[in-house]
């Protein structure tokens, strides 16, 4: 215990472990951040961390001189490394993310040392609170830049934010090297503005990786959000060829029939077979389309979608006045309306047979189009931007209905979702049609 | 005083719509019937007057619905017609005259009184008065004349279809004193009111006759989610 030859060097000793716990706690926050929940219980993890970090600190006093410090950031970040196979995988991310740490926290280490070296007041205690409460900063810093996305960037640019990273650290070290060499070595030279450079270039990398991620991300979603809304419209042409096939037999049935009758009037006592051909035709007639607005595409999606609320034994209640030839493509109304009514049966199929219904009410006034779709649906409890989550299995397709319809709409309009204890609401109006 | 005119040649339909007006009890409503549009628009042509609220069928021997609707709107562009239709009968050229409302036949008691419930809340909505000063003059404007209020250094314009005026007051204050139903803050400096709106876009609403205002991202969700529950009131709750 040569070490520790007065009760002030025992003390800033325990400080030095105070502080590399907490060192340890900050990074392992960041990591959850950055990289999602660990896989293994806080408490555990916490406990662990603090464990390592403790027997580090006593190794290095034991092999440093006394007046050396024992607690080191970038010692910390190392050893904090180990603990990454806690984390979901993201090799990608955690790599990158590594090596910007230790040459950030190195750099830092650095800069504060060409700082308060040249420096006449030298209280040990205040020297070290600063060191670690910039490094605390630090973190904290880059878990703000840090929006936890988890996409992959592209490889090539991957690479080379690495690279930019690497470069710095090995800077760095041959710095370092030539700095304590040199006869006078903490002299307030070009190596302070050097580092903090290095700092900022660092800090930088990680917003960079953030913003990179995120656009990947959007794009990706944007993809599949284009990918839903094809194949939407393509289900639809479909539907509508064949409804227009059905229209057309339909209506040369009833003139077969209609022909079959006359012609059965010519002979006598075929009273039945007149009634049956007369009935016949009737009911052909009933088939017909339940709305009827002027705006074709619009009415095919709307009887396309009612003729399947009744299928689902679903009670509409409809108000539609709108005037013809509205200015909307039929890549709006399918993904406006299209998502909108197949959300509401989805959420009607989940209820009992009595409790099913939808109100659609399709108005316009002053060149705006209002849409409020209200379905019986039970209490939505979780949310994300303003957007129900979806509790559908498959995944991929969570909550796609809702983003293109919000999407279509940004450019056009304005939307407003609501959900009650035993309702969904949405009101959409779109404007300038 | 707010007047009714009810227009169907159907006489019973027209007489059961009367009584169901009657049934309501609103103290200063009035209401006269007319079996056709001929009749309606001789009566005020000749007699020089003009009714609030008009319950119009739409298939009418003669002259229909919508034509006499378009003499009516030509010579009043604040009358409210409410047009009774049949089931499945769908007429395009009947938003030209910008409807109200809709009722389809058989009209039930809730649903006019509904309807006209709503029609009666326009009104006094849009008939509620601003009281403003210019000098040591005292002006008053109907809220529906008002298209909207822009901020300028102490002043503030007051913009209406036939002019502009200018008082001394701020924005803050007008809008704290108006139905905000009917009116709604954009940015700092305006307010609009919103039966003149006819777009939101990403930096201003568009009026109705196209001037831009100005919309500031403080008040932009807000603006839109008045705006929202304005046209939903127009449009009639279900």
């Amino acid at each position: 215990m040569s070490y520790f030859t007065t009760p002030a060097s025992t003390l800033v000793f325990a400080m030095e472990i105070l502080f590399n716990i907490i060192d340890m706690l900050f990074i392992l926050r960041l990591y959850n951040r950055g990289y999602g929940k660990a896989n293994i219980s806080n408490r555990k993890h916490y406990l662990l961390a603090a464990l390592v970090i403790v027997v580090v600190t006593c190794f290095a006093r034991a092999i440093l001189a006394p007046f050396r410090p024992a607690a080191w950031p970038p010692i910390t970040v190392l050893f904090s490394f180990p603990f990454l196979i806690c984390y979901p995988k993201n090799r990608q991310k955690k790599i990158l993310y590594s090596i910007i740490l230790l040459t950030v926290s190195w750099a830092w280490l650095f800069a504060y040392d060409l700082l308060t070296s040249p420096l006449e007041f030298k209280n040990i205690w205040v020297i070290t609170s600063g060191v670690h409460c910039g490094f605390w900063g630090l973190l904290e810093l880059v878990r703000k830049i840090d929006k936890g996305e988890k996409y992959n960037i592209p490889h090539s640019l991957w690479l080379l934010l690495t690279a930019i990273s690497m470069a710095s650290m090995i800077t760095l070290g041959m710095t370092w090297y030539y700095v304590t060499q040199r006869d006078n070595p903490y002299l307030l030279t070009i190596e302070l503005p050097m580092m903090l450079v290095f700092l900022f270039t660092n800090i930088s990398l990680f917003a960079f990786f953030d913003r990179f991620s995120t656009l990947m991300r959007t794009e990706q979603e944007n993809i599949l959000l284009e990918q839903q809304l094809q194949l939407q419209n393509k289900h639809y042409e479909e539907l509508e060829a064949v409804r227009d096939q059905i229209h057309t037999s339909q209506h040369n049935m009833k003139n077969y029939l209609q022909t079959a009758s006359q012609l059965a009037a010519r002979q006598e006592c075929n009273e039945e077979l007149i009634e049956f051909l007369r009935t016949a035709s009737g009911e052909i007639n009933k088939v017909e389309q339940v709305v009827s607005t002027g705006n074709p595409c619009l009415d095919s999606i709307l009887n396309i979608k009612i003729s399947e609320f009744h299928h689902e034994n679903i009670k509409l209640d409809t108000i539609i006045h709108i005037p013809p030839n509205l200015n909307l493509s039929f890549e709006q109304v399918v993904g406006i309306l299209g998502n909108l009514m197949d959300n509401a049966k989805e959420a009607c199929q989940n209820l009992k047979y009595e409790e099913r219904w939808v109100r659609i009410n399709i108005s316009y006034t002053k060149h705006t189009l209002f849409i409020r779709l209200e379905n019986s649906a039970q209490e939505i409890k979780l949310w994300k931007n303003g957007l129900p989550i979806s509790t559908k299995k498959e995944a991929g397709l969570h909550g796609l209905g809702l983003k293109n319809v919000r999407k279509i709409i940004a450019e056009i309009g304005t939307m407003n979702i609501e959900s009650t204890s035993n309702s969904f609401v949405v009101r959409i109006a779109l404007f300038d049609l | 005083m707010i007047r009714v005119a009810i227009c169907d040649d159907n006489l019973n339909i027209a007489n059961s719509i009367e009584n169901g007006v009657i049934d309501m009890d609103i103290k200063g409503l009035s209401c006269d019937v007319f079996s056709s549009g001929v009749e309606l628009i001789r009566h005020l042509q000749s007699d020089q007057i003009s009714y609030n609220i008009y319950l119009m069928d739409i298939e009418m021997p003669m002259q229909n619905g919508i034509s006499t609707a378009s003499i009516i709107r030509n010579n009043d562009q604040d009358a409210l017609i409410i047009f009774i239709t049949n089931y499945k009968e769908y007429v395009y050229e009947v938003f030209e005259v910008l409807p109200f409302r809709f009722l389809q036949k058989p009209v039930s008691s809730d649903e006019l009184s509904h309807a006209l419930l709503d029609a009666i809340e326009h009104i006094q909505r849009a008939g509620q008065i601003f009281f403003f000063q210019i000098g040591h003059q005292k002006y008053q404007l109907h809220y529906h004349e008002i298209i909207y209020f822009e901020g300028a250094a102490r002043k503030v314009v007051i913009h209406t279809a036939s002019g502009t005026y200018e008082t001394y007051g701020k924005i803050a204050d007008i809008i704290v004193s108006l139905d905000k139903s009917l009116f709604c803050q954009t940015h700092a400096s305006y307010i609009v009111n919103m039966d003149y709106i006819r777009s939101i876009k990403k930096m201003d609403v568009i009026l109705q006759e196209g001037i831009p205002i100005p919309i500031s991202k403080k008040h932009k969700n807000e603006i839109k989610r008045a705006y929202l529950s304005f046209i939903e009131w127009r449009c009639g709750k279900q």
